[in-house]
């Protein structure tokens, strides 16, 4: 390319994103994946929270290590790890449940199964999750648990109308740190399908989109337009969120509720 | 009650990690065998004969499975000959599996091994892999 050759394109590579289909397949595999995960392992972290906080749980201490130690595998051994307790024939999982009866569905070729594992092999990394629950939950006041019971409450009840709205905040926090997550998901499906997007481009997650359009087909341009756009999604869910926080997050002192 | 539930969550939860416990006691060939046992370390059968060790493998013949020790094996034949009777004749099949057993079972290799040179090729009978 040379100057006197040269023209300005504009937004052409913005442009293109709008007609090019696999940008809406990506968005669309992006937020059926965030729409699973985040719902189940924000509640997965807060049942570990909750369960290794537990008053009459002797062993604390190692339980939470326990619970915590997955978080510290790299995530490229995690992948290839849960790729074999996957594995339609040798996987344990699938021998598991073939032991009680239930048919063992392929899980990383199935265009349905694939989501469910991704979420599950997810859930192995929930240790941070858990711990910041778990702070949570034990800055909560022991003098509002005692004022439920004397009012009769069981269990249920003040983890639902005490402990619920005391660790919202952290509980934001999480959430809104898991759906950029969401969206910046892309090593467990490069890594278990061989950045193929497969099986039928159930994988082409937004990001493996954006790196195989920046770096396998050389498109640097186009994927840095990929790049704009997922940051903008990204900062427009953030502002509603946050829009959204005053409504449901209690801050102590601030006079919201 | 929360102790059993704690406990047995984390087994399902570090369950992968006993795989790749499981997986560090394997041979590359019990790994690359489907057919292979799955949870513990085993290695593949053997029969010596005529002080060589012979794979035995798993060959159904005349709708019956016959754990038989392979002699001779090229791209299109197979002979075997039985190890629990190398004497007498054995049918022609088709091997189906590797026979596996546990690395401190009484099958491994030699122990019931005959002394060399008593069974004549003419007991042995040829079947296609």
């Amino acid at each position: 390319v040379t100057p006197e050759l040269t023209r300005f394109v504009g937004v052409q590579n913005y442009v293109r994103m709008t007609v090019d289909p696999q940008v809406a397949t990506s968005l669309l595999v992006t937020l059926r994946y965030g729409i699973l995960a985040i719902p189940i392992t924000l509640g997965f972290g807060l049942f570990l929270a909750s369960l290794v906080n537990a008053k009459n749980l002797s062993g604390q201490s190692f339980f939470r290590t326990m619970f915590y130690m997955p978080s510290m595998i790299p995530v490229v051994a995690a992948g290839l790890i849960w790729a074999g307790v996957m594995n339609t024939q040798t996987g344990w999982i699938n021998l598991a449940l073939e032991a009680i009866g239930l048919p063992g569905p392929d899980w990383l070729n199935s265009t349905f199964w694939i989501y469910p594992a991704l979420v599950l092999i997810g859930l192995w990394a929930t240790g941070n999750l858990m711990l910041t629950l778990m702070a949570g939950m034990q800055g909560v006041p022991n003098e509002l648990y005692e004022a439920a019971s004397i009012d009769g409450a069981g269990a249920w009840v003040k983890f639902r109308n005490v402990t619920l709205p005391m660790i919202s905040p952290v509980l934001f926090y999480n959430l809104t740190l898991m759906i950029i997550g969401a969206f910046k998901y892309f090593d467990m499906a490069y890594i278990l399908k061989n950045g193929t997007g497969g099986p039928d481009g159930a994988t082409l997650f937004y990001n493996l989109n954006l790196y195989k359009n920046a770096f396998e087909y050389n498109l640097m341009g186009y994927g840095s337009a990929l790049a704009w756009v997922l940051f903008l999604i990204v900062f427009v869910l953030a502002i509603v969120l946050f829009g959204t926080s005053g409504r449901w997050v209690y801050y102590a002192g601030d006079g919201k509720k | 009650l929360v102790g059993g539930l704690a406990v047995f969550i984390l087994l399902t939860f570090l369950m992968p990690l006993g795989y790749m416990f499981s997986t560090g006691l394997k041979s590359k060939e019990q790994m690359s065998d489907p057919n292979a046992p799955v949870l513990w370390p085993f290695s593949q059968q053997t029969f010596t004969y005529n002080g060589e060790e012979l794979p035995v493998y798993q060959v159904p013949i005349d709708n019956r499975t016959e754990n038989l020790a392979a002699v001779n094996r090229t791209r299109t034949a197979t002979t075997f000959i039985d190890p629990a009777d190398p004497e007498a004749a054995s049918s022609s099949g088709r091997a189906t599996g590797a026979r596996w057993s546990r690395p401190t079972s009484p099958m491994l290799s030699g122990a019931t091994s005959r002394k060399p040179g008593t069974n004549s090729t003419s007991r042995c009978s040829s079947a296609t892999r």
